[in-house]
């Protein structure tokens, strides 16, 4: 059940005239409905990974519970080692584990030994990684003695599985999300029109945008022998920009029917584009990750105070491989790593920040999405050596993206979206138009619904790209 | 404030309403849906469309129903025993609310003398996946809603697809052309015959005594079947077209097992079931679904017997 589906619009809808009447009754009987909802969206997946997901929750609720009643240090090591195996098994089992064994297969036939590589398939349940880094820090921060475990178990499991958010984040902070879910206050009708704002911005660009670049790149990726030159450098940068469009959707998307519903999630992209460095770039993308990773890997190994360096690089490298069980993964985390610290040697030399301009930032960045689209590290060198070879295309790019009038319209939508993120920086599409006129912000608002109406692939709508993660 | 914001938001969605309900309602190429299907069911949505509309011959005789009738009555065949045009317009899938769209263009077009709905030994009680696409606005978004769980979706596949005949027509994509030469065909030939052990385990799946349906039954769980088939037996009635029920079970039904909705096909036509001698031999059969050439041409020439008489 995806946010642009037919069959999500109709749960939301049921959900939201349920809701307001059961929030009458109290918060627990808000906090029940929420887990009840949620629990009804993720199994509409398959009904198999509820069992995970509350078998996730009540080992971190009841982990939590036992960390803030112990006051021996080594009794809460304990705990809080139990709930961080607990979660790490279950990602290694059902992220790592096939992986892992290809991977020992391959170094026991380099050293020339026979090995039959065993075969391991097993479901990947959707959201895993996001709900278990929710929950370890959870644990983490009652651990660090900076937040004071829920009792009641219901708001746990609602904060656990907060269906907005549940299969791609943003990755919240128990300390944030979860007193949302310990009070409750009326819904003013701005919070639902900036829902609702947020809810059209993102499926603007997920059905408009995302979704209209990705048969170009899929063509070339797939098929990599068969074009060269400009149109996979064309493929490329559709990419970088499919990329963004889904994902930054998925979480205006959520952030949006969360506020509908009365919540507040963070923010997880900021025009990250338009950033003019690396470290920039960092602070605009997947925010509610990086700052994840910030504070409970890089910090923990000792930040900036020492080993920067391998600090920085280890961070990159497991945020690479929390995106999937591939070597272009943590090639792609590397790299990242690697122009970071070349930046961070920069600013030691020269004394100032780089600032480069945004397009060159962009164009780096566009070439380490390379391998993370590819589906091996020999299909990614592939495509980096026809996108420096001379063009050759077995399909014609325009014949795949539409003739001249859909492209004309794609590229005004595509303008549109690029000049809101250039003008507005650091704001939201809510927070960008709330100032606008009545008359401009609903010109926008019919703007959008035909660019939906007139460029959207409906009956083929493909998944978010970070569900896979 | 509440009402305010309501009042907004309803101001708002009216042109988002009209838009909608414009899309919905808005004339289509009648050749488009059945283009847009292409090869589904062995490229027959082209043909049907060019068969009623394109093709000038008449069709005395129009036979209606699932794979079951493509694959068991040979037109070309029991025209020539006959001497009468006839067409077999059978389509993949079960779903009567697909044949009430067919036949009512079958009666507008071509006014057979008699129409032959197949029938099996239970009605099936889902709307037809390609009803969305083939049926009119009038018949998609306000189509029988008594026990039928695919309403919802059926209206929404309907709208996706007018929703994309607008966008092409916006962004001048080139529409399909009207069907020009489609070869002819209507009976779909199969010369396999299934192994005797596969139709035997079918058979024994399918043993079981079927119960005449009920009033509550008609009332409720077969009212979204009747309604249709009512539907086409009183547009019949009103063009004076003859209704045949003809009974095309699956290998290893048994007349004697019970057919659920007997005594209404009795009621509104005649029900005609072919002899035990075509439907229990196995030699008959492509697989446990469909007969095979060797089946349906027994199969046409008892019909051809069952005309003459």
């Amino acid at each position: 059940m995806t946010f642009t589906t037919l069959t999500f619009l109709v749960f939301f809808g049921v959900f939201l005239l349920v809701y307001g009447p059961v929030s009458r009754r109290g918060v627990a009987a808000r906090n029940l409905l929420v887990v009840l909802g949620s629990y009804v969206f993720y199994g509409w997946w398959d009904w198999r990974f509820l069992g995970l997901i509350a078998f996730s929750s009540l080992v971190d609720y009841g982990c939590g519970l036992a960390i803030h009643r112990a006051t021996e240090k080594q009794v809460r090591q304990f705990w809080l080692g139990v709930s961080l195996t607990c979660n790490l098994c279950l990602l290694i089992y059902f992220k790592y584990t096939g992986f892992f064994l290809a991977s020992f297969t391959d170094l026991l036939h380099q050293l020339g030994m026979q090995a039959d590589s065993p075969v391991w398939k097993v479901i990947l349940p959707v959201g895993i990684s996001f709900y278990t880094f929710q929950t370890m820090s959870y644990t983490i921060d009652i651990y660090r003695r900076e937040l004071t475990p829920t009792r009641n178990l219901v708001q746990f499991l609602a904060f656990v599985s907060f269906f907005p958010q549940l299969v791609a984040g943003p990755i919240e902070r128990a300390r944030t999300l979860l007193p949302q879910f310990e009070r409750l206050t009326p819904i003013p009708s701005e919070a639902l029109t900036g829902g609702l704002r947020l809810v059209l911005w993102g499926y603007f660009k997920k059905i408009t945008l995302a979704d209209n670049c990705g048969p170009w790149v899929a063509e070339v990726f797939g098929q990599v022998n068969a074009y060269a030159g400009w149109p996979v450098a064309l493929a490329v940068m559709l990419f970088s920009l499919q990329i963004y469009f889904d994902f930054s959707a998925y979480s205006d998307i959520a952030r949006g029917l969360a506020r509908m519903l009365g919540f507040e999630l963070s923010v997880n992209f900021r025009s990250p584009y338009q950033a003019r460095s690396i470290r920039e770039f960092w602070q605009r993308w997947h925010i509610s990750l990086s700052t994840w990773f910030r504070d409970y890997v890089y910090i923990p190994l000792g930040g900036n105070r020492k080993h920067s360096q391998w600090n920085t690089l280890l961070t990159f490298l497991l945020s690479g491989l929390w995106h999937g069980a591939n070597f272009t993964f943590l090639l792609w985390g590397g790299v990242h790593g690697l122009w970071l610290l070349a930046e961070r040697g920069w600013k030691r030399v020269v004394g100032r920040e780089v600032k480069l301009p945004t397009g060159i930032v962009m164009v780096g960045v566009s070439l380490l999405w390379i391998p993370f689209r590819a589906a091996n590290l020999s299909e990614a060198c592939r495509v980096f050596y026809s996108l420096f070879s001379s063009a050759k295309w077995s399909t014609n790019p325009l014949l795949l993206l539409g003739g001249p009038v859909k492209l004309s319209i794609g590229a005004m939508a595509l303008a549109l979206a690029w000049g809101m993120d250039m003008r507005y920086r650091d704001l939201d599409f809510s927070e960008a138009v709330a100032g606008w006129k009545p008359a401009q912000r609903w010109g926008m608002y019919y703007l959008l619904i035909a660019g939906i109406a007139l460029l959207g692939n409906f009956s083929q709508s493909p998944q978010f790209i970070y569900f896979q993660f | 404030m509440k009402i305010n914001f309501r009042l907004r938001l309803l101001l708002f969605l009216l042109p988002v309403l009209s838009g909608v309900v414009g899309i919905a309602f808005a004339p289509v190429d009648p050749y488009y849906p059945y283009a847009y299907l292409g090869d589904d069911c062995m490229g027959r949505a082209p043909w049907v469309y060019q068969r009623l509309s394109q093709d000038t011959s008449t069709c005395e005789v129009a036979f209606i129903g699932s794979s079951h009738t493509l694959n068991g009555v040979n037109d070309s065949l029991l025209s020539a025993l006959t001497g009468r045009p006839v067409a077999n317009f059978g389509y993949c899938r079960l779903g009567r609310n697909l044949q009430w769209v067919l036949a009512n263009r079958i009666l507008q077009t071509k006014k057979p003398r008699v129409l032959v709905i197949e029938v099996k030994e239970t009605e099936d009680q889902l709307s037809h996946p390609l009803f969305p696409y083939l049926a009119s606005s009038k018949e998609v978004f306000f189509p029988a809603w008594q026990w039928n769980v695919r309403l919802f979706s059926d209206a929404a596949q309907a709208f996706t697809w007018r929703l994309e005949y607008c966008q092409k027509r916006v962004q001048g994509v080139t529409l399909p052309q009207t069907a020009g030469d489609i070869r002819q065909f209507g009976y779909l030939n199969s010369d396999h015959t299934a192994p005797l052990a596969d139709l035997e385990k079918a058979a024994k799946r399918r043993h079981k005594t079927i119960a005449p349906a009920s009033d509550w039954q008609a009332a409720t769980t077969l009212a979204f079947p009747l309604h249709y088939l009512e539907k086409m037996a009183l547009l019949c009635e009103e063009q004076q077209v003859r209704v045949v029920y003809l009974y095309l079970p699956s290998y290893g039904c048994d007349p004697e097992m019970g057919i659920e909705g007997k005594a209404w096909y009795e009621a509104h036509g005649e029900l005609w079931i072919p002899p035990a001698t075509i439907l229990t031999d196995p030699a008959h059969w492509g697989d446990d679904n469909h007969l095979n050439a060797q089946g349906a041409e027994k199969l046409t020439r008892w019909l051809a017997g069952q005309f003459e008489r």
